[in-house]
């Protein structure tokens, strides 16, 4: 099993007191599978994808990586050989570097040899279609192309594992038909699993399966004390 | 420890907080850019620790290539190699430090992971 949450709890102090964002959040990835996990604005969706690749931790619950617990490890020891590509809300590259030159930099971060990368940074442009914009800028590119520019990295590392927040917020409908489908093909051709947050059940339903995130609670309330 | 001493020179610990001050200006000053480029590279797989060490010796670069003309004027000077070197080292190091600290703080906050979302 590439990925197991189990009863994952997430709590956060805000003004009205404790808020818990998952009460016992449990599931499973196996490999080649496609998960979306959906719920509406501020349920925790991002913090998921967070407490998943290491960033942020759960305040009860374990996470399992191919059957061990790797709850308390940082994203560099968490998924050990498993390649594991992140594609946040926020689309981000290097504004100093064409996308040619991004996608070398991610790939060699990544330990692939100099002389394989130049072969899966044009397979990966080319899958996206992406091919005439390799010299391009981050900045002259559309938020769309900018998405299947973070894509065609994911795809250029062999990520044996996507994570996705929110990969089409920012995208009107056409270029979300587009991109959906590419996704979609990524997990099929390339047996990557992919795992995506989305607050969209249309965008959602390309995917396998489906995990449905309950509202948060508030446990405590501190509107006793600002009163008194 | 005694050459050491000897090359903390009184002008160069006055040096210490100016170069220090300086560089942590220009690290506040280079916020907005400097968070776009940490968030590419975090989005390329960069540990927290990496994107510090990275700054840190940017950090270092700057302040080297902004004593550089006291260095060649102490050893035009007639000033030992080692001597300058003694002396400057530690403002290298305090600069560098003090150009981390606005990123230090930011990564430690909860608003980087803010940074992520749209």
């Amino acid at each position: 099993m590439l990925l197991h949450l189990n009863a994952l709890v997430k709590d956060y102090n805000c003004q009205d007191g404790i808020l818990r964002l998952y009460n016992g959040v449990t599931f499973s990835l196996e490999r080649g599978d496609f998960l979306a996990v959906t719920g509406g604005s501020g349920w925790g969706k991002s913090t998921l994808v967070n407490i998943i690749l290491g960033i942020e931790k759960p305040s009860r619950g374990s996470i399992f990586h191919e059957g061990r617990d790797v709850t308390r490890l940082p994203f560099t020891k968490r998924f050990g050989k498993t390649r594991v590509a992140a594609v946040f809300q926020r689309s981000a590259s290097l504004p100093q570097l064409t996308i040619n030159q991004n996608l070398n930099l991610a790939l060699s971060l990544a330990g692939i040899k100099k002389t394989e990368r130049r072969e899966k940074i044009d397979e990966a442009l080319s899958f996206f279609g992406l091919e005439n914009l390799a010299n391009s800028f981050p900045e002259n590119l559309s938020a769309g192309q900018r998405r299947r520019i973070d894509l065609s990295r994911a795809l250029a590392v062999r990520a044996d594992f996507l994570v996705l927040d929110e990969p089409v917020s920012d995208l009107d409908t056409s270029t979300t038909n587009l991109l959906l489908p590419l996704l979609k093909g990524m997990n099929r051709d390339h047996g990557t699993a992919v795992l995506m947050t989305s607050a969209l059940p249309r965008v959602a339903s390309v995917a396998k399966h489906q995990v449905h995130l309950t509202p948060p609670l508030i446990l405590t309330s501190n509107v006793h004390k600002t009163e008194a | 420890m005694i050459l050491f001493t000897a090359g903390l020179q009184r002008e160069s610990i006055i040096f210490i907080p100016i170069a220090a001050m300086t560089l942590l200006l220009a690290s506040y000053t280079q916020t907005i850019l400097a968070e776009r480029e940490q968030l590419a590279l975090f989005s390329y797989g960069v540990t927290k620790k990496q994107l510090a060490l990275v700054h840190y010796v940017r950090g270092l670069m700057i302040a080297t290539i902004a004593t550089l003309p006291f260095q060649l004027y102490a050893l035009i000077s007639g000033h030992h190699v080692t001597s300058v070197l003694i002396t400057l080292l530690p403002v290298l190091a305090v600069s560098g430090l003090f150009y981390l600290l606005p990123l230090a703080f930011r990564l430690r906050s909860t608003k980087f992971v803010g940074l992520l979302k749209n």
